[in-house]
């Protein structure tokens, strides 16, 4: 059955190169933390003129999947992979997306103040942890660390909750634009990790076809 | 003491009428043709004398089997062919309202399981079919049922239209005639076309012959032609595998107005029109049997139809239905 063997490997392929967008969105963070802990603006803003690639890839391979189930009406886990091989690579779009906006936050004027510097640059080690494990899950296909990331995500939470608890503290005439900033790009880390949770319960459920991981997904 | 409550048949045709019949009667009768003529008469009061064997099933149970009640229990069904068996224990569990596909690939003894379910095979020598098979409480194969009431309440429509080289309109009244059912057959006859919604399209020409029909009017003409005679359940043989992908959409689409009304199980070869229609799917193949030393047909797996196409729990399903098979 050649059709059917070119389609499996129009998977393995998708599979591949979703995890190249993983890798693109990974640079992006990792470059926009290098940024902001070394306040280096030509590094933020190699990150933000980066995510036009980063987009026009995830547009083609959107394309490349839509053009699977139009073409090979897939079903079983063939389905289940198509429909999460969207969702993954959604979800690393968006991990893009937040990447930039910490980058942007890296040319705003505001003060770096020790503590809050030293927990984003926690949180951003978090988030790039989560986001290497959801990557692996994805192309290694591990059930074990897919279903795992959501409990070391609370770690990050923790993190972040300490953060604003210590901006609430700050006063002063720089506090509001430090406030302000500093609590953007500790959210904006915190909902990369919460697309790397959903890349894992995505995983669990392409690997299980349980539908309890949809509904985590969807929390 | 509550007097002991007769279960009723209903008829649910429009053109028709409400009757009851008593329910030990719907497949028994004594004297095949006077007896089954006289059951399906119109106001026939219960005859305890018509009993021939006592039912199994619990006294007063409705007949009809209410939305989602099982109308075929299957258990270790077998189907052989003289001494071949083509089909082996089968077990399932069919519900009312409910649309069933049968899907495997050839030889896998769908076509034989759908055969058994009204006794089309009765009619072939050597065919003997072992085990249990239930049709609403009531053994099919048990002493006294009538292979001609079970072929009235279980309609069977097959691969190829086969419309009578009649009219359409006596293609439509046959089933009402030969049954000797009491019904205005005009209305009937419109009823039954505007259930399989062929009526507007002949209704102008009802004296012509069923033969100059296309092949997806011709389909439903048959449809409509089960229909008339009043079944329960319509079984389908691939009814769309002659025809075209818009008259297979038509075909499909009545299959779900219909499913109020009728229990229809269907035989498919199309992998999508299973997922597009049925509620359950069941999916066969066929092995070695290790007692007869050759390959006979069995149930893999039957589940919710979402469930086989997204998430299979069988591996071979999942082979079968993305297309890896073998």
């Amino acid at each position: 059955m050649a059709t059917r063997a070119q389609f499996q490997e129009a998977l393995e392929m998708l599979r591949v190169d979703v995890d190249v967008l993983g890798v693109m969105a990974e640079q992006a963070v990792s470059g926009a933390m290098r940024a902001l802990l070394g306040e280096d603006e030509s590094v933020a803003s190699d990150v933000i003129a980066g995510d036009d690639r980063t987009d026009a890839f995830f547009v083609t391979l959107e394309e490349r999947a839509y053009a699977l189930v139009a073409q090979q009406a897939p079903v079983a886990a063939d389905l289940r992979f198509l429909m999460s091989a969207l969702r993954v690579m959604a979800d690393y779009e968006k991990t893009g997306d937040r990447a930039v906006a910490v980058a942007k936050s890296v040319l705003a004027d505001w003060e770096r103040e020790p503590v809050t510097i030293g927990l984003l640059g926690r949180m951003g080690d978090l988030a790039l942890t989560l986001l290497g494990s959801a990557r692996a899950a994805w192309l290694e296909q591990d059930l074990f660390v897919a279903s795992d990331l959501k409990r070391r995500d609370d770690v990050l939470d923790g993190t972040f909750r300490q953060l604003v608890a210590h901006l609430l503290t700050r006063q002063g005439p720089g506090a509001p634009s430090l406030v302000l900033h500093a609590h953007a790009a500790g959210r904006n880390l915190e909902r990369i990790a919460d697309h790397a949770v959903i890349i894992g319960e995505r995983v669990s459920y392409m690997l299980t076809g349980d539908p309890s991981a949809l509904a985590a997904e969807a929390r | 003491m509550t007097p002991a409550v007769h279960p009723t048949f209903t008829c649910r045709m429009s053109c028709g009428h409400r009757r009851s019949l008593p329910s030990a009667s719907i497949l028994m009768t004594n004297s095949r043709s006077a007896r089954s003529r006289e059951l399906l008469t119109e106001g026939t009061e219960p005859q305890p004398e018509a009993t021939v064997t006592p039912r199994l099933a619990p006294v007063g149970r409705d007949t009809v089997a209410p939305e989602g009640a099982p109308i075929f229990e299957i258990e270790n069904l077998s189907v052989y062919y003289g001494t071949f068996r083509a089909v082996r224990d089968v077990s399932l569990n069919m519900r009312k309202g409910q649309i069933t596909a049968f899907i495997g690939p050839s030889g896998c003894g769908k076509t034989t399981l759908l055969r058994s379910l009204n006794r089309m095979h009765d009619l072939i020598p050597g065919v003997r079919v072992e085990g249990s098979l239930r049709y609403q409480g009531d053994d099919l194969y048990g002493p006294g049922v009538d292979p001609v009431v079970v072929r009235r309440l279980i309609g069977m429509v097959f691969q190829r239209p086969n419309p009578f080289p009649k009219s359409i309109y006596d293609n439509v009244a046959f089933g009402p005639k030969i049954a000797k059912l009491d019904v205005n057959m005009n209305e009937c006859v419109e009823q039954a076309l505007r259930k399989a919604a062929l009526w507007d399209e002949v209704k102008d020409r009802l004296k012509t012959s069923a033969t100059q029909l296309s092949g997806g009017q011709q389909q439903r003409l048959c449809i409509a032609r089960a229909i008339a005679a009043q079944p329960d359940v319509i079984l389908m043989d691939e009814p769309c595998s002659a025809l075209d992908p818009v008259a297979t959409l038509r075909i499909e689409d009545l299959m779900q107005e219909l499913k109020s009304d009728y229990t229809i199980v269907i035989v498919t070869h199309n992998m999508q029109q299973a997922a597009r229609v049925s509620d359950m799917t069941a999916f066969f193949t066929a092995e070695v049997d290790a007692e007869a030393d050759r390959r006979a047909g069995l149930l893999v797996e039957f589940d919710r139809t979402e469930k086989i196409f997204t998430s299979p729990g069988d591996e071979r399903t999942e082979s079968y239905v993305s297309g890896r098979f073998g």
